[in-house]
């Protein structure tokens, strides 16, 4: 439970925190859309990750989202990244620019392979970043009302845009509910001489069903008493209902806007240079030979 | 032998901001066939303690001493803690909650079956167990589920009896009952008490603790504040809101401001009462 | 012991039944009134019924046989919903209730369904909060909140809909006796400010009872006395018939008849002058 504190909402008064929900979730995406442009030159490549790093520190240190839990909580990623370089070291490099690093048989490892990985995995860590300071930064209540304005489209052909977003909020708001219950019950069961931590498969087996038809009888049991209470209270899925969370566009969320905006479109004229005639950006600015 | 709490500390989310003390250095000793209630408001830390009674939490420091057993922060991980669970009994506030096989009397015998004892013998001692809490045989091959809540208390405790602990610990046993039905469980538990167990009440109901209980211990924010006489205690807790004092206490202490002469310690029934008021009228 | 039905008469409810399976019925022919402003208890075992009827009469449930009427008029189909927004029902488990994920959001979600306009909801919410004691919790969320906090909530969330019946179903059963107090100290209170709402509170709790304007109680579906506390709840053999306890106070002061001191004191000061005079 402990590493999963980063990416968890936490209440903070910062410009990140005020922002638009939707606004939010777009510009996260944008982002993204912008990181994943591959470009050909090794050093415009090497630069614009430099950028991005600087402005996801940018974003946390405004957001006062801690870097020390983010790193933590990326600590689990070691097994993708191994996986990520064996793949990359095994897959042959189309027209290598550095020198060979070893060769197993025939297989020639160029130095390529290892930048390659590295810069995947450098772009993976920031997407995984930017999600977890969107959610630890944006009310979990938040996110579903930006959900259910992002799929008010297709409303008209009878999706249950309205139904889902409530389901996942009631969901939101129970998850530590039932989190308290489990440990209840599993307490309760453990007096009974039930062993949650030892003992065989079948045992193992057996305990869980102590656990877990409590568990199951007792949501179903909140369930239908949710339900009364919000029917008493004159919920009605399908009449129309007005909203005290309202999300709100704001002049912070223009400054943001254009913020991250620039930058995609700085990455879309660099992308177009890029291709068409593949410039050097250090050799073209500082005329100096490049890898 | 009974159970000896020495010095014991805990703290809940240890490495989390919002850590919280839940007990501070607490000393208790409760002997064999001992009747006490453990009082105190929501979050006074007195269920915290009740589960270091069958080792469901280990205390950060100190011991708590259980007949043979040791449970401190060294043997915490001991897979030996859990034999202390036979022999003492926890109930939780809502048992009710707790059930799941399809029979009552499968599912009383559960946790018999999880000590070790054959699957006969255990129905039979969740007969016997079943009989004690009042239910008959027309309730052993119903379904739990199907039971009225009162019902369904009452195979969750008969649940924790069959295992035949020396030891019971009962966490606001009467929540949500109607009076008969309270008065019934209560009557149940006296009867455990005279036949030799150990009971431990953890409750906020101090009409309970005046009417049943021997000995009272108040927990205030982790740590034990009074020990002693229920009539102690109310005398200790007069003037502030936080427990109430019993009905009947509240008159023998508004007669004694009058200038009855009437000894509150003795007080623990209107039938106290009464024969105080009569001792009293004749002497006028 | 039936009181005679008047016209001021808000809720009637007319040889009301109810079953769960078609054949036992778990309200058993019920009929009374209950006047506009009234608070009302409904004592009862266990079992006897007393939540299945909250239910029917905020229209949780679709009762049997018998009829409904609230001010004059009878309650069908058609006119069902025009009940329902005139009646509020509070649960027994603080947490399943408990449907927005902060205080102001809970509060707010009754008026959200009444379609309320938004730029007024704030200071409505900040209006019913305040009357239940909870205008400094507004933004905290259900698991950093006490019991009786959770119930103050409930309240603040059904008054909020301007309801002409409040009914309480054991409202204060799973709560501390902290919790208990401040729940009952806030509902004495919007019983004292609202002349015109009339509570209808589903206990088991005799004490609190006694301070009813009225009393039902409830046996295995049947009602079966009906009347002014001061009257029903000294007779103990019919109380006891039920699984009843009496109020402490005529408890002890049928026990004291017997060793010769005579009171009819409705409360614990009133006991304590008769007791002391009889000297």
């Amino acid at each position: 439970m402990s590493s999963m504190t980063f990416g968890r909402y936490s209440f903070r008064n910062t410009f990140v925190h005020r922002l638009d929900a939707r606004n939010k979730i777009f510009l996260m995406l944008l982002f993204m859309v912008g990181i994943f442009f591959q470009f050909n030159m090794w050093s415009t490549a090497l630069i614009m990750s430099g950028v991005y790093i600087l402005i996801l520190l940018a974003i946390m240190l405004i957001s006062r989202v801690s870097l020390w839990s983010l790193i933590k909580s990326l600590g689990g990623l070691w097994l993708l990244v191994i996986f990520l370089m064996i793949i990359y070291i095994f897959v042959p490099t189309n027209n290598p620019k550095l020198g060979v690093a070893f060769t197993i048989g025939t297989l020639q490892v160029h130095w390529d392979a290892f930048c390659q990985a590295g810069y995947i995995i450098m772009r993976l860590i920031l997407m995984i970043s930017l999600t977890m300071i969107l959610t630890s930064t944006t009310k979990p209540m938040d996110m579903t009302y930006a959900f259910e304005w992002y799929m008010t489209p297709l409303k008209p052909i009878h999706f249950p845009v309205h139904e889902i977003a409530m389901t996942l909020s009631i969901a939101l708001r129970f998850i530590p509910t039932l989190l308290d219950e489990t440990e209840r019950i599993m307490k309760a069961q453990a007096s009974r001489g039930v062993d949650f931590n030892h003992g065989g498969i079948f045992k193992r087996f057996g305990a869980i069903i102590a656990l877990i038809i409590p568990l199951f009888v007792s949501a179903l049991e909140r369930s239908e008493e949710l339900a009364n209470a919000m029917i008493v209270r004159g919920y009605d899925p399908k009449a129309k209902r007005t909203r005290y969370r309202l999300l709100r566009f704001s002049w912070r969320d223009i400054i943001a806007f254009l913020f991250i905006g620039g930058i995609f479109a700085g990455i879309i004229v660099l992308f177009v240079f890029d291709r068409q005639s593949p410039v050097d950006i250090v050799e073209f600015f500082f005329h100096v030979k490049g890898f | 032998m009974g159970i000896q709490v020495k010095n014991i500390f805990f703290t809940y989310q240890k490495k989390a901001t919002n850590a919280t003390q839940a007990l501070a250095d607490v000393s208790l000793e409760i002997k064999d066939n001992d009747f006490l209630a453990i009082v105190g408001e929501t979050g006074s830390g007195k269920s915290t303690l009740a589960q270091m009674f069958n080792a469901l939490l280990v205390p950060d420091k100190g011991d708590v001493l259980v007949n043979d057993y040791v449970i401190n922060y060294k043997n915490r991980k001991s897979r030996k803690l859990r034999g202390l669970r036979q022999r003492v009994g926890l109930v939780f506030q809502f048992p009710e909650y707790q059930l799941f096989e399809e029979t009552v009397e499968k599912d009383v015998a559960f946790g018999v079956k999880n000590f070790g004892v054959k699957a006969e013998e255990a129905i039979e001692r969740a007969h016997v167990a079943l009989k004690q809490v009042g239910l008959d045989e027309s309730y052993f091959k119903r379904a739990p589920f199907d039971l009225s809540g009162g019902e369904k208390r009452k195979v969750a405790i008969a649940g924790i009896l069959a295992i035949n602990p020396d030891i019971l610990v009962f966490d606001e046993p009467t929540a949500g009952f109607d009076p008969q039905s309270s008065k019934d469980l209560m009557n149940l538990i006296t009867e455990l008490h005279n036949n030799g167990k150990t009971i431990i009440i953890i409750t906020h109901d101090m009409d309970l603790v005046n009417t049943y209980t021997k000995r009272v211990v108040m927990l205030e924010r982790g740590q034990v504040t009074f020990d002693g006489t229920p009539n102690e205690l109310f005398a200790y807790i007069k003037g502030y809101d936080r427990l109430d004092t019993p009905s009947v206490i509240k008159v023998a202490e508004k007669l004694k401001e009058k200038g009855m002469g009437i000894n509150i310690n003795e007080i623990h029934n209107n039938n106290d009462l009464v024969e105080a008021i009569k001792k009293w009228r004749n002497k006028a | 012991m039936r009181d005679i039905i008047t016209t001021m008469s808000k809720l009637e409810i007319k040889n009301l039944s109810f079953s769960y399976d078609g054949s036992n019925n778990v309200i058993d022919d019920i009929s009374f009134s209950v006047e506009k402003g009234t608070f009302v208890s409904v004592l009862g075992h266990n079992g006897s019924g007393k939540s299945t009827l909250a239910k029917l009469i905020v229209g949780l449930l679709e009762k049997e046989s018998g009829q409904i009427f609230f001010n004059d008029v009878e309650i069908d189909d058609k006119n069902l919903r025009d009940l329902q927004t005139k009646t509020s029902l509070i649960f027994q488990n603080p947490d399943n209730q408990f449907v927005g994920s902060t205080v102001e959001d809970d509060i707010a979600f009754g008026l959200e369904n009444r379609c309320f306009p938004h730029d007024q909801m704030q200071a409505e919410i900040e209006h019913f909060a305040d009357s239940v004691n909870m205008l400094d919790h507004l933004k905290k969320e259900p698991i950093n909140l006490s019991g009786g906090q959770k119930q103050r909530v409930a309240l603040a969330g059904a008054l909020i809909l301007r309801p002409e019946i409040l009914i309480l179903d054991e409202a204060t059963s799973m709560l501390d006796p902290k919790g208990k107090s401040t729940v009952r100290r806030v509902i004495d209170r919007i019983h004292k400010e609202n002349k015109e709402l009339t509570i209808i509170s589903i206990t088991h709790d005799i004490d609190e009872a006694l301070l009813s304007d009225k009393v039902l109680i409830l046996s295995k579906g049947k009602l079966v006395k009906e009347g002014k506390p001061q009257d029903i709840l000294r007779d103990e053999s019919a109380l006891l018939e039920v699984k009843l306890d009496m109020p402490f106070v005529y408890k002890l002061e049928k026990e004291l008849k017997e060793i010769g001191v005579n009171s009819n004191a409705e409360n614990i000061d009133q006991l304590v002058e008769d007791i002391w005079a009889s000297k």
